[in-house]
């Protein structure tokens, strides 16, 4: 907790012949961060033919895996799957070398690959003629108008017959300047359709030279006449029927794709995996060195899987090793990657720290503290119980759903979770329940109209008193921060910066918090006025140090930066209150609405219900969001502001995807 | 000026300004939206919900609106102020500077939502950022929030509910 997993690095040099075991042990087993070693007249490792061969069929599989994918019976889906999403089984593969494994992916390959390539055409060509007919279907019913037998108009040897449309106002200048080139041996028909004009033309073969570029000059669109005898009327039908026959022949294709997806998918799938994983693998062979006979690696490994992992490497290797592991350097201080160390119950909320970016190696790691500020902000930004028991029950059921996979959805619904419970807590203390939709409940029970739950105060009647709240906790929770930096600095060695940068905004809350008391002891004000006065002249000797000639300026900016920090938190009660003021919203217009009736239907109870389920859920989910964000933000822009860089390098272990599948190794 | 006058105003310009800019950020943002669903589907969720985020002032504004008629006694009641006194007369306008504050800080629903806009574009790249987008948005609201706790101090203290 508050420090980073332990780093210390790792060296091993072993027997080349045990690198692809190494690499797929330490890959499963996914504790080491492997870097590049730097090694000079020794040669860098390369990926060979095997690991080609893995990326290339990794590809193919994948392309197998949309096709099939795309066929499969969607089994579950909407929001019981979202909720309890089924679990993956995993099927074991016996590793022996990434030849072996090579071998019974081409050996899978070479009889599903032809068969599902086979349907896949047989449903492309097929959807091919489909749309083939359907354009004739269409040509015929354009010729249609016109009547003629399609064999006339597919006619070519003395005569020859051309199709086509043309718009309407070039037609007459062209069929001029055709009767002209060919010395008017030449036969037309022609039919209006809207603003184009369909014509055959019939000329001697020997004139179609001359006739020809007329034709183009006119951009007359050429239509290629269906095949078939008998007048478009006669022809259509036969088309049809053999549009019909191709869809169901498409229907029959898509069928067998179907199958094939039931009986190969899941094993494409698995295939899938292990190349993916092979490639994955075959990544860090450019950071390992090679000799001939020997090759070497390096990476950083969490002092406390060191002694599973040196044990694993013993036995892989059969102890022809030389492994060593040392502590970090001080000059590699920039270098070590970052895993967080937590409790299992704020390990979830490591998910907020690193999206704004994990500590570096010797700064401290919030999570602990966010776990608890994020939560109670959300709360107190929420402050209703019947909300957060709305937010409680969902994130509760997404919880248990989630809990196996231990995916985003689960860190977030538990965070989630931690965030309901601080919410009612709040609600109960304002007696907020739907706004003041219990309260009005209450005085129809009891009768009594001023009749209300308990409260410490009622918000929107003395927002004054929640404002002093919000800002009173911004003190304290600022004064965290300054605090965790100021140890934090002098811990690392920098006792100037922590004195002169977090020190002085320390004595200046003290001193707010002095003043600010209400009574106050002898002497508090000159307490605080001295205490006011000793940070201001701290943070003035930090400035003139850090900036020099612009300290005059920067002074100026940074103390009213401090105060404009202070007063954000002042979103705590505006959010709290637009809770209560939308949710009271929605009470009176469901009052308003309550007491219609037509005759003796009570129609406003029924519009008045809708109304309040659907306002109250929709104002649950608005601002749910608001105080999820707002909450987040306080911490990254407010707190971490105080003390936190953020600037770590996550860890990112060697370490293989497994859904669908699961190595044996050999012994 | 009458007492009503003044309470109208401010309630009018506390809802009307601010849901006027939150129509224009939501339709910044929804024009983006409507681009990336385009591109891919998956991006709906994300979108929907950075395009909804300038839609809070509106909400603030609504909310004042509801204050200060209930302050003002037009909701349950009768108008408190009738008489055009000058206790009444400032008690209204305070109501008219609330509803004023909401409403102009409500405009950073515009500016809102062409940060939202630019973080739709940015999570249909990559759906990691999300969570950044919606923090960067959210920035433009903090001057609504002040907004609204002056708004709020300025009745619950000046005129009283």
């Amino acid at each position: 907790m508050f420090r980073p997993e332990e780093m210390v690095k790792i060296e091993v040099i072993t027997l080349s012949r045990f690198k692809d075991p190494l690499l797929t042990y330490l890959h499963e087993a996914g504790a080491v961060e492997i870097r590049e070693l730097d090694v000079e007249l020794a040669q860098r490792d390369s990926p060979n033919e095997y690991h080609r061969k893995a990326a290339s069929y990794s590809i193919t599989i994948s392309r197998l895996a949309d096709f099939l994918r795309a066929y499969r019976k969607a089994s579950g889906g909407g929001i019981k799957a979202f909720i309890f999403p089924p679990e993956r089984k995993k099927r074991k593969y016996r590793y022996e070398g990434i030849e072996k494994l090579i071998k019974d992916v081409e050996d899978f390959l070479s009889v599903v690959e032809p068969e599902v390539k086979a349907v896949e055409n047989r449903i492309t060509s097929t959807q091919a003629e489909i749309e083939r007919i359907k354009e004739n279907i269409a040509v015929l019913e354009l010729l249609s108008a016109i009547d003629l037998d399609v064999e006339y108009l597919r006619h070519s040897g003395l005569v020859e017959v051309v199709v086509g449309t043309v718009e309407r106002q070039k037609f007459e200048p062209m069929l001029k300047e055709l009767r002209e080139v060919t010395e008017g041996r030449i036969a037309v028909a022609s039919r209006d359709m809207k603003d184009r004009i369909l014509a055959v033309f019939a000329f001697l073969r020997k004139d179609y030279e001359r006739a020809n570029p007329v034709l183009a000059k006119y951009s007359l669109e050429r239509i290629e006449v269906p095949e078939g005898r008998g007048r478009p009327r006669e022809l259509t039908p036969v088309y049809q029927e053999k549009l019909n026959e191709k869809e169901r022949e498409l229907e029959e294709a898509k069928e067998e794709a179907a199958k094939m997806a039931e009986l190969y998918y899941d094993d494409v799938v698995f295939y899938q995996e292990l190349m993916e994983n092979e490639r994955d693998k075959a990544t860090v062979l450019p950071m390992l060195a090679r000799t001939n006979m020997t090759f070497a690696l390096t990476g950083w490994i969490p002092r406390k899987d060191v002694p599973e992992i040196l044990e694993g490497i013993k036995k892989v290797t059969k102890g022809k090793a030389y492994i060593n592991v040392r502590e970090p350097e001080k000059e590699e201080l920039e270098d070590i990657p970052i895993k967080l160390k937590n409790p299992g119950w704020a390990r979830p909320f490591e998910m907020l720290t690193e999206m704004y970016g994990v500590p570096k190696y010797n700064e401290i790691d919030p999570t602990p503290i966010i776990a608890f500020t994020y939560s109670f902000f959300f709360g107190f930004m929420l402050t209703d119980f019947l909300y957060g028991l709305i937010v409680g029950i969902v994130a509760a059921l997404l919880v248990k759903g989630h809990k196996k996979l231990n995916d985003g959805t689960y860190k977030f619904a538990y965070t989630l979770l931690w965030s309901a419970v601080f919410t009612m807590a709040m609600g109960i203390l304002f007696g907020s329940y739907f706004g003041n939709a219990g309260d009005i409940v209450l005085q129809y029970i009891t009768g009594n109209p001023n009749a209300q739950f308990p409260r410490i105060t009622d918000p929107l009647k003395d927002p004054m008193f929640v404002l002093m709240l919000a800002l009173a906790i911004g003190l304290a929770h600022l004064f965290l921060g300054y605090s965790i930096g100021f140890f934090v600095r002098w811990k690392n060695g920098d006792r100037k910066g922590a004195f002169l940068e977090q020190f002085p905004w320390m004595l200046i809350i003290l001193a707010v918090v002095l003043y600010a008391m209400p009574s106050k002891p002898e002497g508090a004000l000159m307490g605080a006025k001295a205490l006011f006065g000793a940070g201001l002249v701290l943070f003035a000797i930090g400035e003139i140090a850090a900036n020099g000639g612009l300290a005059a300026l920067m002074i100026i900016s940074d103390f009213f930066g401090f105060v404009g920090t202070w007063l954000s938190y002042a979103r705590l009660m505006a959010l709290a209150l637009a809770t209560s003021g939308i949710a009271m919203v929605i009470n009176v217009l469901v009052d308003m609405v309550w007491g219609i009736k037509i005759s003796v239907v009570p129609l406003g109870i029924v519009i008045g219900v809708i109304i309040f389920i659907g306002g109250q859920l929709f104002s649950t989910a608005i601002n749910a969001l608001g105080a999820f964000v707002h909450s987040l933000r306080l911490q990254y822009v407010e707190f971490f502001g105080t003390f936190y860089s953020g600037e770590g390098k996550p860890f990112s272990p060697f370490k293989s995807k497994r859904e669908v599948s699961e190595l044996e190794l050999e012994a | 000026m009458d007492p009503i006058v003044y309470v109208s105003l401010g309630a009018a310009l506390a809802a009307g300004l601010a849901g006027a800019a939150s129509a224009f950020g939501v339709g910044v943002a929804g024009a983006a939206a409507a681009g990336v669903v385009a591109e891919d589907e998956k991006n709906f969720k994300n979108a929907l919900i950075l395009e909804g985020l300038p839609m809070t002032q509106s909400i603030y504004g609504l909310i004042t609106l509801f204050l200060i008629l209930l302050s003002a006694g037009i909701i349950g009641g009768g108008f408190k102020f009738a008489e055009p006194n000058t206790e009444n007369i400032v008690k209204s306008a305070i109501l008219l500077g609330a509803g004023l504050t909401v409403g102009l800080t409500g405009l950073s629903a515009i500016p809102q939502g062409i940060i939202a806009s630019a973080g739709i574009g940015a999570v249909a790249k990559n759906p990691k950022t999300f969570t950044q987008g919606i923090i960067f948005a959210a920035m433009a609201e903090t001057m609504a929030i002040f907004g609204l706790v002056g708004a709020l101090i300025m009745i619950a203290t000046g005129v009283g509910l």
